[in-house]
């Protein structure tokens, strides 16, 4: 009888009842709740757009299925009008789990945005074909719907679980040709080394949780930004404080190491974007590992000087045995590059290439990490989400020649690439023009993304940050080396075909939009990186 | 030791010593039943911490219901021994062996060791399910629907993943889709 008069107070809000937190939910929660409700319109519409696709497969005859594409990129643009209208707003929401500011807001119309090239490759995909297609389109908005979570979560709850909802809706898009053995493979390894990932981060929470008491990013980060903060100096024991510190923090960038690709939670990704359907894999490695990026940034940089009350280039806490974190970072970007530019040298499948390359990029970009907190020209958090949206058109740029040669050719090694330049001269050029983004030779978008990073770097100046430069132009002499094969093959090497290779319209579509955005992004740079200036977080 | 101290360590024994016995299990029916074990003595410890309501729902959703699903899992579905192949050279098993040494205790020390943050035990004196309804319904209310997004997504993803696929029909494509229907019942 208790819990029903309870459950009756509820439904009957306006009278007035005396349960405990009744007062108190209608009072303070249920108005934060109903506000937040409208900032949180984009997430709601992708999850409405991806449940409706669901529904609308099952009327569909199944050779309108591959149409649902249609529907799901409406899905994608429906949202901007509301990121639009909110973008400058800064705000906490559902009490605490989630904020709405620009940081979030520009990641939220990244991931959207970048979707939508995502879902034309599908629909033009050969591989795809004949299916039905609602589930996919389902599961690939879903995973849209996580990584715009991650974006904007600032309690390591959401953040676990939009992290999960990410996960968990990739290990589906990897295994996706369920009967293939080697995306069987690849998906199992995922699932594998996913929850391992997701374990050692929440183990990681857990040591936070206990020292702080709180489960806010921003409490979190606090405790790591400020050497005043009461744990250090209310026990006495400040190495052991430190060495809390420092083991919750390499805990929990376990976790997100494994989303981007990083050393040491890279392992997974050669099997995985080989195994996986090439539409996937460009989702991969290039959403997922924005999302990742993002959740970073949130993370470590939520705590930016105006808040901690440090002066920009201040010293933040020293982890234990006084290593500085970003020190920590500069190592861990260094091997990151090295590793995934050497193995990619032996690589004779380009999936397999493009998943060292993008572990690669993965270590470039930890460069903008770790310069977080410092004073210098181009911050930290504006280098990384420019070269985010560069690596954006290169990448897929990439993946789109992929698949539309893997439609016609049923296959991704390099061998079977000889003889490109003649058979689809358009398909050829378009991929040297992204090789060399990739490289960072100019005037292409790589080039830019890389040229900030560099001034960051160089701006802070001291010898960690000399050597992470000194490593990084080496590394990009070393890509150019496995980069320039791809090329080598197209145009050196003779085929045994001659056979010229059509591709459909819309996949040159998107061939023809990303070799504009590479242009673009190099001749106005400044104009993304104004829009990437300003990309504040809440706090 | 007091009797809820000695109350506790059977919980924990139950807790942690089945879940140490899977690794050195290889029929997965015995994993199964240990991870019973396993789940029950954190179902017990929960009851022990007062959270009566997460206790019971430990007991039921996951003694009661996953578990026995997992079972059913196991022992309806095509049993094709897997050879478990173990290539772990002593060059990685001994310098594996020690650095998991040396991290398990590096966070023994951390654990015993810190003045982690406490709560006062709170005196329970009804039952404390409308509190969780309320909380799970304000400040939890994102995270309660959001992880409806996920386990939807999963049970799409493993309905799509397990379907049974008509012999010869091509991966993925409707089984009963109106063009192959007749053909099936053939």
């Amino acid at each position: 009888m208790h819990l029903l008069n309870h459950l009756q107070a509820l439904l009957t809000l306006p009278v007035a009842v005396t349960a405990p937190g009744v007062e108190q939910f209608r009072d303070t929660f249920y108005p934060a709740i109903i506000d937040s409700l409208k900032y949180f319109g984009p997430e709601t519409q992708v999850a409405v757009a991806a449940i409706a696709i669901l529904l609308l497969d099952l009327v569909l005859p199944i050779q309108f299925s591959k149409h649902l594409a249609w529907a799901a990129i409406l899905g994608c643009l429906a949202p901007l009008s509301g990121i639009g209208h909110y973008y400058e707003d800064s705000k906490s929401l559902f009490l605490g789990m989630l904020v709405i500011d620009p940081f979030a807001n520009f990641f939220k119309a990244f991931f959207l945005l970048g979707s939508i090239p995502v879902i034309m490759l599908s629909f033009v995909s050969r591989k795809l074909e004949g299916r039905r297609m609602g589930e996919y389109y389902f599961i690939l908005l879903s995973s849209v719907f996580g990584a715009m979570l991650m974006a904007s979560s600032t309690h390591f709850l959401t953040l676990f679980l939009s992290l999960e909802i990410l996960s968990v809706c990739s290990y589906i898009l990897v295994g996706y040709f369920r009967t293939e053995r080697k995306g069987a493979e690849a998906a199992l390894k995922y699932i594998i080394y996913g929850s391992i990932a997701a374990a050692i981060m929440g183990y990681g929470f857990s040591l936070w949780y206990g020292m702080t008491g709180s489960g806010e990013i921003s409490s979190l980060a606090r405790v790591f930004w400020s050497p005043e903060h009461e744990i250090y100096t209310e026990r006495n024991q400040q190495a052991l404080a430190a060495l809390t510190v420092t083991f919750a923090f390499l805990f929990v960038f376990v976790g997100f190491a494994y989303k981007i690709a990083a050393i040491p939670m890279h392992f997974w990704a050669p099997d995985v974007y080989e195994g996986a359907p090439t539409v996937v894999t460009a989702f991969l490695s290039v959403i997922s590992k924005a999302a990742g990026f993002a959740i970073l940034l949130r993370f470590l940089g939520g705590l930016s000087s105006s808040v901690s009350g440090l002066a920009p280039g201040d010293m933040a806490v020293k982890l234990w045995a006084g290593v500085d974190w970003r020190l920590i970072l500069i190592v861990i970007s260094i091997l990151t590059m090295t590793l995934g530019n050497l193995a990619a040298l032996w690589q004779t499948n380009l999936k397999r290439l493009m998943a060292y390359s993008s572990i690669a990029h993965a270590g470039y970009l930890l460069m903008g990490l770790s310069i977080l907190g410092t004073a210098t020209r181009y911050t930290g958090t504006q280098t990384i989400a420019f070269y985010l949206v560069a690596y954006l058109s290169m990448n897929f740029g990439a993946f789109a020649v992929a698949i539309l040669v893997e439609n016609r050719l049923n296959s991704s090694e390099l061998e079977d690439y000889k003889g490109l330049g003649r058979r689809a001269p358009f398909l050829a050029g378009a991929l040297t023009v992204f090789i060399f983004s990739l490289i960072g030779v100019p005037p292409t978008a790589g080039f830019m993304g890389k040229f900030h990073l560099f001034m960051g770097i160089i701006d802070v100046g001291g010898w960690p940050y000399y050597l992470l430069a000194i490593a990084a132009a080496m590394n990009t002499a070393l890509s150019a080396y496995y980069y320039l094969k791809i090329a080598r093959v197209m145009y050196f090497e003779k085929g045994s075909s001659l056979e010229l290779i059509q591709s459909s319209a819309l996949g040159r579509v998107v061939v023809v939009g990303m070799l504009f955005l590479t242009f673009y992004l190099c001749f106005c740079a400044d104009s993304i990186l104004k829009t990437t200036l300003n990309l504040g977080m809440h706090v | 030791m007091s009797f809820s101290d000695s109350i506790f360590w059977v919980f924990a024994t139950t807790a942690v010593v089945p879940a140490f016995l899977i690794l050195f299990t290889r029929s997965i029916v015995r994993m199964a039943f240990l991870l019973l074990g396993s789940l029950a003595g954190f179902a017990g410890l929960y009851l022990q911490l007062n959270a009566a309501f997460l206790g019971f729902t430990q007991v039921m959703v996951y003694i009661g219901g996953i578990l026995i699903l997992f079972l059913f899992g196991v022992m309806l579905t095509q049993r094709s021994d897997i050879p478990v192949r173990e290539k772990v050279g002593p060059a990685l098993a001994v310098p594996g062996f020690f650095a998991g040494l040396l991290l398990m205790a590096a966070l023994l020390f951390i654990a015993l060791q810190n003045p982690w943050k406490t709560h006062p035990p709170v005196p329970v004196t009804e039952p404390d399910t409308p509190v969780i309804g309320i909380k799970l319904l304000s400040t939890y209310i994102l995270p309660f629907e959001a992880v409806s997004i996920l386990l939807l997504a999963a049970m799409v993803g493993a309905t799509y993943i397990a379907r049974v696929q008509a012999p010869g029909a091509p991966d993925g494509q409707a089984e009963l889709s109106d063009s192959n229907a007749e053909g099936r019942l053939e």
